[in-house]
């Protein structure tokens, strides 16, 4: 990955009658780099992909492809390509022209076609299937031919618009390292769509978190994961649980905040860490929601300097117990801890805090696409 | 004792889904009645009737002969074919250029315009077609509307006397027979899948080439079951020739019609049918084997 932006997205608004569907969003990104688009349907990322395909005019705004502004281009006359949702594969043509249509279109030499189609065809593990029909090819076969005709065209950029969403658990895992494989070969740049948050952390390089047309945040897997910026990204990547408190007072690089989980009850202090942009934004008096991981949420018997909490139920699913806690006025809280055995039982008290780096105040600045440029993004991601 | 008893109980089960099977033939016989009395059993005696001899003052003698058909050879009546066959050809190419754009930008249409433009199409349906065709005859005749306009505007300075020329016959046609192009094309240009379009426009192709290497080929169906709505008819139609040809355009419907009517030679009208009908179904048959497209829109 190097530190060249390849495309640069500047300020662009879309609204489709009277929803507007992209705030304004602004995002660079560098070549060779996986980026993923992460957010629930409707949150406007496949409007954001197709504006850069060019299947779409933002309102407002450009976008900048390799330095060119490319925002009135058609999509033909920019070299982005795109592995659509439902693959759109030509179902009149057979595999070999579904791959070199692109091709053809550009009129390369028959030979150089037949060529690079072939090594297209092997580098997606579908040697020898030119000739079937995409009539004739499993879900997860139409998807390889999806990338491979997308692929072929050397673009500068590829978009894939949650391409494994059809596909069963067990293939969209295959396909997710199989697709990490072909990026990493091919060293093209790829904007990835997907509402799955584990596909997100799997694959990407960086994250952007989206949310009704604006990002919530951009950041690396591990950014995003363990310091989300906003609620909304605490919550919808990784189970966090979100608790409104006061700062009552602050020691350094920690803030500890004032938290009840009933309207009269007395305040219990708990920790919270402060990050190095943070510091200017937080005083003593002021309100705050902290974003704690279930799995940092550390739980004891022992009455002690945490919440008091009774246990509702526990859940085993996937190798992780799940413990509802009632948190009062908190509303449900959850902590999770590997393995199926827990030493507390539906009905029991319990204390529940955690340790001061696992407490990450969120929601202090604005999002990411109103308070900061793209340019400060990918600085950030740098440094 | 044992065995008794089994075949017994087989033949119970056997005697069940007979009587199922026989509830299943009371539900379809109406529509096997309705053909074999609406449809096969007419074509039949069409076929008896085109190889009898026609009797001296009226009906047919039962008396078999090859003349009817040996008849239809002959120049006079072999150009009525041929007249026909291009008179057809000519309506759905010209069916094809009109309905084709309308049927396709109809599809393209929001969802109320949509309807809105549906309804246009099929409303003329709802009047006679005579009647309509009397509509043209207002429009074309000399010194009607159509000349008025022309001369008015100065793009002509005489009346264009197209009324009862092959021209006007050939308008009446496309005229009466376009709903049928525009509806097949509609029906498959609205099924069509815009993503394919639109991974086209991705992979390079600008807009007229996805169209004629994507759109083209997605809506071939209706394309072609268009074609087959519009030739058929259009080879048999007699009432618009005679309308707006007024005598002087002859085809195989008006030929058939005569011998009905004026010559009462029903042998030798049976004949001219059998011949049509054989040829439009090759017609057809040749069609479907040239361009492989299985799925008419429902058709056949």
């Amino acid at each position: 990955m190097s530190n060249e932006t390849i495309l640069e997205l500047k300020n662009i608004t879309k609204s489709f009658g009277d929803t507007q569907v992209l705030k304004g969003i602004s995002l660079s990104i560098r070549q060779g780099e996986f980026i993923t688009l992460l957010g629930a349907s409707g949150c406007g990322k496949t409007t954001t992909l197709r504006i850069i395909a060019g299947l779409e005019t933002p309102d407002n705004g450009n976008v900048y492809l390799n330095g060119t502004d490319v925002t009135t281009l058609q999509p033909n006359e920019r070299n982005v390509n795109t592995v659509f949702q439902n693959y759109a594969l030509f179902p009149h043509m057979n595999v070999f022209s579904n791959i070199a249509y692109g091709l053809k279109l550009k009129k390369v030499p028959k030979q150089e076609m037949t060529h690079r189609v072939e090594e297209m065809l092997e580098l997606v593990q579908l040697a020898g299937y030119g000739t079937r029909m995409p009539s004739e090819l499993s879900g997860g076969q139409r998807q390889r031919v999806a990338i491979a005709r997308a692929v072929v065209n050397n673009p500068q950029v590829l978009l894939l618009d949650e391409p494994l969403g059809a596909l069963d658990l067990q293939l969209r895992r295959q396909m997710q390292i199989e697709l990490k494989r072909i990026q990493k070969r091919l060293q093209i740049t790829f904007i990835y769509i997907t509402h799955d948050q584990e596909e997100a952390l799997n694959m990407s390089d960086r994250i952007a978190v989206m949310n009704q047309g604006t990002f919530e945040q951009i950041g690396t897997p591990n950014e995003v994961y363990y310091h989300p910026r906003t609620s909304y990204a605490a919550r919808f990547v990784g189970t966090a649980n979100l608790i409104p408190g006061r700062i009552s007072r602050i020691e350094g690089q920690t803030a500890f905040v004032d938290v009840s989980c009933s309207a009269a009850g007395p305040a219990v202090q708990l920790p919270a860490c402060i990050t190095g942009r943070q510091a200017s934004l937080v005083r003593p008096g002021q309100a705050v929601t902290v974003s704690v991981k279930s799995e940092n949420i550390r739980l004891q018997k022992e009455p002690g300097s945490g919440l008091r909490l009774a246990v509702i139920e526990k859940n085993f699913a996937g190798g992780m117990l799940r413990i509802s806690l009632d948190g009062g006025t908190l509303g449900e809280l959850s902590a999770s801890r590997q393995g199926i055995d827990a030493a507390f039982e539906a009905g029991e008290m319990v204390t529940a805090d955690w340790e001061p780096e696992h407490g990450v105040l969120v929601d202090l600045e604005g999002t990411d696409s109103q308070s900061r440029g793209p340019a400060a993004a990918g600085r950030e991601q740098d440094a | 004792m044992l065995s008794r008893q089994a075949s017994q109980e087989a033949a119970h089960t056997v005697n069940a889904a007979g009587r199922k099977r026989n509830r299943w033939w009371m539900t379809v016989m109406p529509l096997y009645l309705f053909t074999i009395f609406f449809v096969a059993l007419p074509i039949v005696y069409l076929f008896v009737l085109s190889f009898l001899t026609r009797a001296q003052t009226w009906g047919v003698v039962n008396e078999f002969t090859l003349d009817n058909y040996l008849k239809i050879l002959k120049p006079v009546y072999l150009n009525t074919f041929k007249e026909s066959f291009q008179m057809a050809v000519l309506t759905t190419l010209g069916t094809l250029f009109i309905g084709y754009p309308f049927g396709y930008l109809m599809a393209k249409l929001p969802k109320k315009t949509k309807s809105l433009m549906m309804l246009c199409v099929v409303i003329p349906f709802w009047t006679s077609a005579l009647m309509r065709m009397y509509g043209w005859i207002i429009l074309f005749r000399s010194n009607g509307l159509l000349d008025k306009v022309l001369m008015g505007i100065g793009l002509t300075d005489s009346p264009l006397k197209l009324l009862y020329s092959y021209p006007a016959v050939l308008v009446g046609m496309v005229y009466s027979l376009l709903p049928f192009m525009i509806l097949s094309v509609y029906s498959s240009t609205d099924k069509m899948d815009w993503s394919l379009v639109e991974a086209a426009r991705d992979l390079g192709a600008t807009r007229w080439t996805a169209f004629f290497t994507v759109t083209i080929k997605m809506t071939l169906p209706g394309i072609l079951s268009g074609i087959i709505l519009v030739f058929i008819p259009s080879m048999g139609l007699f009432f618009i020739a005679d309308i707006l040809g007024g005598g002087k355009v002859m085809l195989v419907g008006n030929l058939i019609q005569n011998q009905l009517q004026s010559g009462r030679d029903w042998p030798f009208a049976a004949a001219l049918s059998v011949v049509l009908m054989v040829f439009t179904s090759m017609m057809i048959w040749i069609y479907r084997k040239a361009t492989g497209v299985k799925d008419l829109e429902g058709l056949l």
